[in-house]
């Protein structure tokens, strides 16, 4: 089962939304529970917002106001059937609009008297809301009257009125201050986090090979830097549990090889078959031994500094050094330079992976089989054998298990440390191994 | 031929010193740098093999001072670190060669014999190789009893040959060598020589063969006659 966890800014996120809701869902409850108590208020709400939405059927031309009734209120203010009246008249008393009987006309204010800037009367204390009042709108110098009364409340107005309230001073106010409070706790979350992500990026690629190999702390908030300080220390221990299993490997390797030439010094005078096979036994051995160290300083390569390889003289090297073993096997080798160029590497393990397919095609070919050894083109070198005369049953030549031994695999290691890589084909009785050394620092080629 | 042992295993002390022994050297061994450097000190050598891991100290330090004190006896370093770095650090230490162990009593001598060869007081020796024996100071190429007439330039080549049988010769240290009859522009010459030089050695028994590394060199090589 697999799920994705999410991010730490959209955990944040959704905490703050929802603390946020219920934060507004309280302040909700408050401001209904304070509007539904004041009827006063409700009622002054209720005329303001009435009347404000009643405004917008003035017009002033040539100095005098005009009313028509605003499409939206039509409805309600055609005809005082349901309960809502509305009279549109100017300071002096000429009436623009009404939708007011006679019996209404006593809820407003007389025509002759000169109206105050906001008035509001309670007709009836409860709900529904029965409330009349005005209010004095001017425009080019003209004043006019709004008036209105609601009696009974059939469309809701006292709704719209909550609704109102809760918009204006709870929705919008909360709502600007969550985006500003999301906006500042992502670009927080986000810049606290830049240098964990640095450092996650670094620990996909920490080797404990590399020396000083830490993650950095500088930037981090001081929680997180010292998460990292742990993992730091964790990563010393391996890096120390490393250089232990080298030394270790190392040391054991130096110790056998002693004891293993005191044995073949001791074979060689004893003039008996089983003696023969005993040192071949040993050769395998010292081979081993030889793997094991190379483990040991393959770990710890890139403590080692980098020197400029010349393929063709490290290859010369190589096989002046196996060419007697190989013509005592019965077998041959040479030497081609395809076009190879200097490399920047670590000496001893170039010169170990070389030596090491060398032996392997020697040890995998038969009686007379040749050996070619060709350094490039660039920083290559292939390990050629046509695998020769095998009496009765053909050796293996395929990339089996012995093919790809210890030996091999250290092989493979040491081109990847190089940034390489390394192939092993076979092809009807031979084989061809090719290493191929990164590219840097080789020069005159594209 | 006086040799000097520095090796702290007794045992490996024993075998060496009977295989210099059956070289006909005499042999003195020690088993600690300190011992070591007294004897370097007191007593003239043709050859000193010192082994790297010593219990007081390290072979190397111990190669550096014989250097320091200005004794020019060939040095042959035998350690378990085979390393091209490793070697790289034992000639630069000043030892003259370098034998990784394990190794067989045939490798060691040959090993001996070279540097031997190079020895600052000694006579030119003999080279041997097989049934083969030449004389530098003479030119002379025996085959047991036979002798092989050569040419001024196959005498070059043997010589060379013989200083490095069991090694790889490279060919330009060849070409170098029949650099003296005017034959270093021309690639062919060392091939030349070589072939007639098989084929003069092809009418004896002499437990030797010139094998062709190509693209490298030559090597002289000892097999069974």
């Amino acid at each position: 089962m697999k799920h994705a966890a999410p991010s730490l800014v959209a955990i944040v996120v959704r905490r703050i939304v929802f603390f946020a809701a219920f934060a507004m869902l309280a302040q909700l409850i408050g401001v209904f529970a304070e509007y539904w108590s004041d009827d006063q208020n409700l009622g002054r709400q209720a005329i303001e917002m009435e009347t404000e939405a009643l405004s917008h059927g003035l017009a002033w031309t040539d100095q005098k106001g005009a009313f028509s009734l605003p499409t939206d209120l039509r409805d309600r203010y055609a005809s005082a059937e349901k309960g809502y009246y509305a009279r549109v008249r100017t300071a002096g008393g000429g009436v623009l609009f009404s939708n007011c009987d006679k019996e209404c006309a006593a809820h407003f204010l007389p025509l002759d008297l000169k109206p105050p800037t906001f008035w509001m009367r309670q007709i009836a204390a409860g709900k529904p809301l029965n409330v009349a009042g005005g209010r004095i709108f001017s425009g080019q110098g003209q004043l006019v009257v709004i008036e209105v009364a609601i009696i009974g409340d059939r469309d809701g107005v006292i709704w719209e009125v909550l609704a109102h309230e809760v918009t204006d001073h709870m929705i919008l106010p909360m709502s600007l201050l969550l985006v500003f409070v999301l906006g500042a706790s992502t670009l927080s979350i986000i810049q606290a986090l830049r240098p964990v992500a640095k450092a996650a990026a670094q620990v996909a690629t920490l080797d404990p090979r590399t020396p000083g190999a830490r993650l950095p702390t500088a930037g981090m908030p001081k929680e997180i830097a010292r998460f990292t300080l742990a993992v730091n220390a964790a990563f010393d221990r391996v890096v120390e549990l490393m250089r232990s299993q080298k030394l270790l490997t190392s040391a054991i390797s130096h110790e056998v090889r002693t004891p293993l030439a005191i044995a073949r010094l001791e074979l060689e005078k004893i003039d008996d078959p089983r003696a023969r096979k005993v040192e071949q036994d040993l050769e395998a051995l010292n081979r081993l031994v030889e793997q094991l160290t190379t483990l040991a300083r393959l770990e710890g390569a890139s403590l080692a500094p980098m020197a400029m390889i010349q393929p063709a003289d490290m290859a010369e090297q190589v096989i002046g050094a196996l060419a007697p073993l190989v013509y005592a096997s019965g077998k041959t080798i040479e030497f081609i330079d395809k076009g190879s160029t200097p490399f920047e590497g670590h000496p001893a393990l170039v010169e170990n992976a070389l030596r090491n397919l060398i032996e392997n095609a020697l040890r995998h070919s038969g009686q007379g089989a040749s050996i070619r050894v060709e350094a490039g083109p660039g920083p290559e070198f292939a390990i050629c054998d046509d695998g020769g005369q095998w009496p009765g049953q053909r050796k293996h030549v395929s990339a089996d298990a012995d093919r790809l031994g210890l030996g091999l695999k250290i092989t493979r290691r040491i081109a990847e440390i190089h940034g390489g890589s390394f192939d092993l084909t076979t092809s009807g009785k031979g084989a061809t191994a090719r290493i191929v050394f990164g590219r840097f620092g080789e020069e005159g080629r594209p | 031929m006086r040799l000097l042992l520095i090796e702290d295993n007794p045992r490996l002390r024993d075998l060496l010193t009977e295989s210099v022994h059956g070289a006909g050297w005499n042999i003195d061994t020690f088993g600690t740098v300190e011992d070591g450097q007294e004897a370097v000190a007191t007593t003239a050598y043709d050859l000193l093999l010192i082994d790297l891991g010593l219990p007081d100290g390290d072979g190397l330090d111990l190669i550096r001072g014989i250097r320091r004190r200005a004794v020019k006896t060939p040095i042959l370093a035998l350690t378990a670190r085979g390393a091209i770095d490793e070697r790289i650090a034992g000639l630069d230490a000043g030892a003259d060669d370098y034998l990784v162990k394990p190794f067989n009593h045939g490798e060691f001598l040959a090993r001996c014999r070279a540097l031997l060869r190079r020895a600052p007081d000694t006579a030119p020796p003999i080279l041997i190789a097989g049934r083969l024996s030449f004389d530098p100071a003479s030119g002379l190429l025996t085959c047991g009893e036979s002798e092989v007439a050569l040419t001024p330039r196959e005498r070059a080549l043997i010589e060379v040959l013989m200083r490095d049988v069991g090694r790889v010769t490279p060919k330009r240290k060849l070409e170098h060598a029949l650099s003296e009859f005017g034959d270093e522009r021309s690639t062919n010459a060392v091939e030349l020589s070589i072939s007639r030089l098989r084929k003069k050695l092809e009418g004896f028994q002499t437990g030797a063969a010139i094998e062709t590394i190509r693209g490298i060199g030559y090597l002289l090589r000892e097999v069974a006659a």
